[in-house]
C-alpha cells in the first residue's frame, strides 16, 4: 500500500503474544487511519458494556495515511479506546515525533488487548515487537521513564508512556509522548495503567511511500504556500502560540472564570499569551513535519514554581488559571509541568479543581473532607492539588474521579462543568453558542477539537458568524465535526484547517494513497467516522438526554460582559443538528443515513 | 559565483521537514534514515541544528578516498561521490568530522548531500528559512565557516 | 472612548491602548482614519487593504461585540465605549 504501511500490530498482554496483521484496503479507504481506523477496530472488536478499566477493553494507537510523509503538519496519531471517564468512545490526538516514528517502525496501528501480570512496555522496532518488563520504571514520571527506556532501546527511539496518574487509574490520566506532547483527554492513560502497560517505545528505519511522488510534492508545496499565507498559521500561532487566545476570548466575555460563574476574568492580562511570551517562553518548536510550530518550550527560572518543560498552552492557562480564579502565570506553568510529568489531562484537572473550589466555598464539600483549603484564587492550592491527584494522595484521591463524580458524591452534580462527564474546555458557550452545541454533541464529551466553531464565531475564519446567535449553528457544527474527523483520520493537525480545507487534504491524500478521493468522498468519510463513533456510544447506552450541557449554561444568564444575559438555547440548536445529521428525533442515525454512509450495522 | 548552504540554527524549529523532503528526493520515500540532512535535536537544551555536508574547502573525505571517487562538482561546487568509482570502503564516513556521509543499507551505497544539483530541496521546503542557498559572498561564507569551526571544535571535544 | 490594541495591531501602533474622544471619531470608519493618521503606515498595513478598505481578518469589537454584528464600519461610538482591535491570530 502507499501512504499506509499496510500492517497492524496486535499485542495481547494476557497471552504475552505478538502478531502482525494486514490492513484491509477497503477499511482504509472508508475509515482512513488514526481516529477513523481506531474507531472502526474498536467498534468491530469490543463487546458492548465492557469495563473500560477491565481486561476486555482494548486500546489502539493509530497513525494516518499521511503520518510520516511531508504533508503539512502530518505528524499525528490517535489513541482510541473506551473511556473510563465518559463510558463512551475516547479518541485522543497527539503530535511530537512518536507517531511518524511508529510509521517508520512499520505499523499503521497497534492494538493492545488483555492485561499484563506485571508492569510491561512494548518495544516496537522495524516490523518486530516484544513485550518487556517495566517494573523498573513503574512509579516514575513521564520524563524519567522516557529517558530510561530510550537508554535501554535505541538512542533514536520515541516513547509514549503514562506517569503515576495512569498507573493509579486517575480517570483523566493521559498518554504522554516525547515528554511534552499528550494524547490528553478522556482518560486513555488510565486504560494503559489498567493493563499494566507503562509505555510503547518505537524506532524504525523503514519507508513511507507515496503513490505519485511528483503530484504529491506539488500538492504539498501548494498547501505549504497556503499555510504561509493565512494569518493564523503563518503569524499568529508561530508568534504567540495558542495562549494568545486568553485576551481574545476574555474580550468577548466568554472566558470561563471560577467554574463558569462568569465569562470575564479580571486577571486575564496577567496570564495572557503576551505576558507568557514576554516572561517564560524560550523559543518555538514544531512537531514532526509541521510548518506552523505552535509548540512553546518554557522555563520558570527561580522561586517556588521553578521548572522547565513545554507550554502552557491556551486551554491549560484557562484550566489551571482562570477557572480556578488564579492569575499567577508561574503557578499555572508549574501545575502544567506537573500534568506533563505525572500524566494528567490539564483541562479536566483544572476544571475538577474549580468544581471542588465551588463545592468548598458553598459548603457542599465539608472542610474536613479535604486536606487543602480549596479557595478560588489560591495558586498554591492548584499546584498542590494537581500533584496530589497524580499520586492520589489526600484530596487528590477524590479529584482523580473528575468533576462529575466528585460533584455527584457531594450531592451537586449540576456544578460539574461537563458533557457526558468530560469537562468543557476554555470557551463559555453562553458567549459562543455554536461551541455549546459542539460540546453537547461531541462523541467524547466536552471538547473543543471535535468541531472548533470558535474559528468562524470568534476569529472570522473562514467567515465571520455571530457568536451570540443560535441560527445556522447546527450546519456549522456538523460541517466542522465532519472535516475535523477527516483531518484527524489522515494524520494531519487540526490547526492546518485555519489555512486549508477538505479539498487541500484531498489534494495530498490522493497522490499519497493512489486511491481516488474527491472532496465529497473524503468529507463523507469524516461524516462516516462521526456516525460510527455515535453508533458505538449508542451501543454503550447513550441517549438523547446525554446530549446536553450543565444547567448553569442552559438556565443561568451570563452575569456580565459582552455576553451578559445570554444562555445557551440548546434545545433549538439540537433539533436542527439532528435533522442536519439525518438522525431521528431521539438522536439515532436513520437507516437512510447509514445507507448513504455505507455503514452496515 | 559559487553558492553555499547557509544554516541559521536559531530559526530551526526541529520540524525535520528537511529530512523528509531530502529522503523523498534522493531515495524515493519518506524516511529520515535515508536523508542526507539530519536535524540534531537536543530538546532538553532547546537546541536544534540541521546538519549536512559542509562541502568543505579541503574535504577530508576526498583525501582519504582510495579510488578517487570523491570530487568537486564543476558547476555547483558540491563535494560529490561517483557511484561508479566508489567501492564502499566507508573511509570517507570515518573521516568526515560532521558525520555527513553515511552508508545507506537499503540503497547499498555511501550517500551524502549533493546540493540537489543546485536546487536544494531542503531549502525550498524549510518553513523558516533556517537553511538558505546563497551566493558565497563574504558574509555568508564567514557565517558558514564560523559555524563550521564551532561545530568542529565541539565535535572534537566530544570525541576526546 | 478607550481603544485597545492587541497582538500585531499593538506591535504596529507601538502601544496597547489610547483614549480617543467620541466627538473626533463618532463611528468606526472615522476612528480607523483617526488611528491611521496618528500611527501611520505600519498601523495602516494592519488595518486596511491596499484599496483602503478595513481588512476582513481584523476583528473590531465594541464592548466585546464584533462590529460585523452591530452596524459594521458605521457603528456609532460614544465616550463610554471600549473598542478593541484584534488580528485573527490563533486557535486553541
Amino acid at each position: 500500500m502507499y501512504g499506509w504501511t499496510g500492517k497492524i500490530l496486535r499485542v495481547n498482554l494476557s497471552a504475552r503474544s505478538v502478531s502482525v496483521e494486514d490492513l484491509c484496503p477497503e477499511i482504509a479507504e472508508k475509515y482512513l487511519g488514526a481516529r477513523g481506523l481506531g474507531t472502526k477496530i474498536l467498534y468491530d472488536e469490543l463487546e458492548p458494556g465492557v469495563d473500560p478499566l477491565g481486561p476486555d477493553n482494548k486500546i489502539i494507537f493509530a497513525t494516518g495515511p499521511l503520518t510520516g510523509t511531508a504533508a503539512t503538519s502530518a505528524g499525528r496519531y490517535n489513541v482510541v479506546t473506551k473511556s473510563p471517564l465518559t463510558g463512551f468512545i475516547a479518541a485522543s490526538n497527539s503530535g511530537g515525533y512518536f507517531p511518524a516514528e511508529m510509521k517508520y517502525a512499520g505499523f499503521d496501528a497497534i492494538i493492545v488487548e488483555g492485561v499484563a501480570e506485571e508492569p510491561v512496555y512494548i518495544w516496537v522496532h522495524n516490523g518486530k515487537a516484544e513485550i518487556r518488563s517495566a517494573k523498573h520504571v513503574w512509579g516514575k514520571n513521564t520524563a524519567e521513564t522516557t529517558d530510561i527506556l530510550v537508554s535501554e532501546t535505541d538512542p533514536d527511539a520515541k516513547v509514549a508512556c503514562i506517569g503515576p496518574a495512569g498507573e493509579k487509574l486517575v480517570l483523566f490520566a493521559c498518554v504522554v509522548n516525547d515528554k511534552g506532547r499528550a494524547a490528553g483527554r478522556s482518560g486513555v492513560g488510565a486504560v494503559m495503567g489498567s493493563k499494566n502497560l507503562k509505555a510503547i517505545v518505537v524506532r524504525g528505519t523503514g519507508d513511507v511511500k507515496v503513490a505519485d511522488p511528483a503530484k504529491f510534492r506539488e500538492a504539498v508545496l501548494a498547501a505549504f504556500k497556503k499555510i504561509k499565507e493565512a494569518p493564523v498559521t503563518s503569524q499568529g500561532l508561530p508568534t504567540y502560540g495558542t495562549a494568545v487566545l486568553v485576551n481574545v476570548i476574555n474580550q468577548h466575555g466568554a472566558f470561563p472564570t471560577r467554574n463558569f460563574q462568569t465569562g470575564v476574568f479580571e486577571g486575564a492580562e496577567k496570564i495572557s499569551g503576551e505576558t507568557l511570551a514576554a516572561t517564560l517562553l524560550v523559543r518555538k518548536r514544531a512537531c514532526f513535519g509541521c510548518p506552523i510550530a505552535c509548540g512553546r518550550p518554557s522555563v520558570v527560572k527561580s522561586g517556588k514554581y521553578k521548572g522547565e518543560g513545554e507550554g502552557p498552552e491556551y486551554e491549560t492557562i484557562w484550566a489551571l488559571g482562570a477557572t480556578c480564579g488564579v492569575d499567577n502565570l508561574e503557578a499555572v506553568t508549574k501545575a502544567n509541568y506537573l500534568c506533563n510529568e505525572l500524566g494528567l489531562d490539564p483541562i479536566t484537572m483544572g476544571s475538577t479543581i474549580a468544581c471542588a473550589m465551588e463545592l468548598y466555598e458553598k459548603g457542599y464539600l465539608p472542610k474536613n473532607a479535604t486536606d487543602i483549603p480549596l479557595v478560588f484564587g489560591d495558586a498554591d492550592a492548584v499546584v498542590e492539588a494537581t500533584r496530589r491527584t497524580g499520586y492520589r494522595e489526600g484530596i487528590g484521591d477524590l479529584l482523580a474521579k473528575g468533576s462529575y463524580r466528585l460533584a455527584a458524591e457531594f450531592g451537586h452534580p449540576e456544578l460539574s462543568m461537563s458533557a457526558k462527564k468530560q469537562e468543557y474546555p476554555a470557551y463559555d458557550p453562553r458567549g459562543v453558542k455554536g461551541i455549546g452545541l459542539n460540546y453537547a454533541t461531541s462523541n467524547r464529551g466536552g471538547c473543543h477539537v471535535r468541531g472548533y466553531t470558535i474559528s468562524p464565531e470568534i476569529l472570522g475564519v473562514p467567515e465571520k458568524i455571530d457568536p451570540l446567535s443560535k441560527d445556522g449553528k447546527a450546519a456549522w457544527v456538523k460541517a466542522f465535526q465532519d472535516v475535523t474527523a477527516l483531518v484527524d483520520s489522515v494524520g494531519m493537525c487540526l490547526f492546518t484547517t485555519f489555512a486549508l480545507g477538505a479539498s487541500d487534504v484531498v489534494s495530498m491524500l490522493e497522490p499519497a494513497t493512489g486511491m481516488p478521493f474527491s472532496t465529497e468522498k473524503a468529507t463523507l468519510a469524516g461524516e462516516r467516522i462521526w456516525n460510527l463513533e455515535r453508533l458505538f456510544n449508542l451501543r454503550e447506552g447513550l441517549t438523547k438526554e446525554d446530549d446536553t450541557l450543565a444547567p448553569r449554561l442552559l438556565n443561568e444568564p451570563m452575569p456580565e460582559g459582552p455576553a451578559a444575559g445570554q444562555v445557551v438555547e440548546l434545545a433549538d440548536m439540537l433539533a436542527d443538528y439532528y435533522a442536519a445529521r439525518g438522525w431521528s428525533e431521539d438522536g439515532k442515525p436513520s437507516a437512510e443515513t447509514l445507507d448513504r454512509l455505507g455503514i452496515a450495522v | 559565483m559559487e553558492k553555499v548552504l547557509l544554516v541559521e540554527h536559531e530559526k530551526c524549529t526541529a520540524c525535520r521537514i528537511c529530512e523528509l523532503v531530502c529522503s523523498a528526493k534522493h531515495a524515493g520515500s519518506f524516511n529520515p534514515a535515508k536523508a542526507r540532512i539530519t536535524v540534531a535535536t537536543f530538546l532538553e537544551d532547546n537546541f536544534f541544528f540541521p546538519l549536512t555536508c559542509q562541502h568543505c574547502e579541503e574535504p577530508l573525505c576526498q583525501d582519504v578516498c582510495p579510488t578517487g571517487a570523491i570530487s568537486r562538482h564543476p558547476e555547483t561546487a558540491a563535494v560529490v561521490i561517483d557511484d561508479a568509482k566508489c567501492i564502499g570502503c566507508r573511509m570517507c564516513q570515518a573521516a568526515c568530522p560532521f558525520g555527513a556521509i553515511a552508508y545507506s543499507p537499503s540503497e547499498d551505497k555511501v550517500v551524502k548531500c549533493d546540493l540537489c544539483g543546485g536546487e536544494p530541496e531542503c531549502v525550498l521546503f524549510c518553513p523558516w528559512d533556517a537553511i538558505k542557498y546563497v551566493q558565497a559572498d563574504d558574509a555568508a561564507l564567514r557565517r558558514r565557516k564560523a559555524v563550521g569551526e564551532k561545530l568542529k571544535k565541539a565535535l572534537q571535544e566530544v570525541k576526546l | 472612548m478607550r481603544v485597545r490594541f492587541f497582538f500585531f495591531v499593538s506591535q504596529a501602533a507601538g502601544q496597547d491602548e489610547v483614549t480617543v474622544p467620541a466627538e473626533s471619531a463618532p463611528d468606526i470608519s472615522t476612528l480607523v482614519r483617526v488611528l491611521v493618521g496618528r500611527f501611520g503606515e505600519r498601523l495602516a498595513r494592519q488595518l486596511l487593504t491596499a484599496d483602503g478598505e478595513i481588512r476582513r481578518d481584523i476583528n473590531i469589537l465594541v464592548n466585546g461585540r464584533n462590529v460585523q454584528f452591530l452596524s459594521g464600519a458605521d457603528t456609532r461610538l460614544s465616550d463610554e465605549d471600549t473598542v478593541s482591535f484584534l488580528s485573527a491570530v490563533a486557535g486553541g
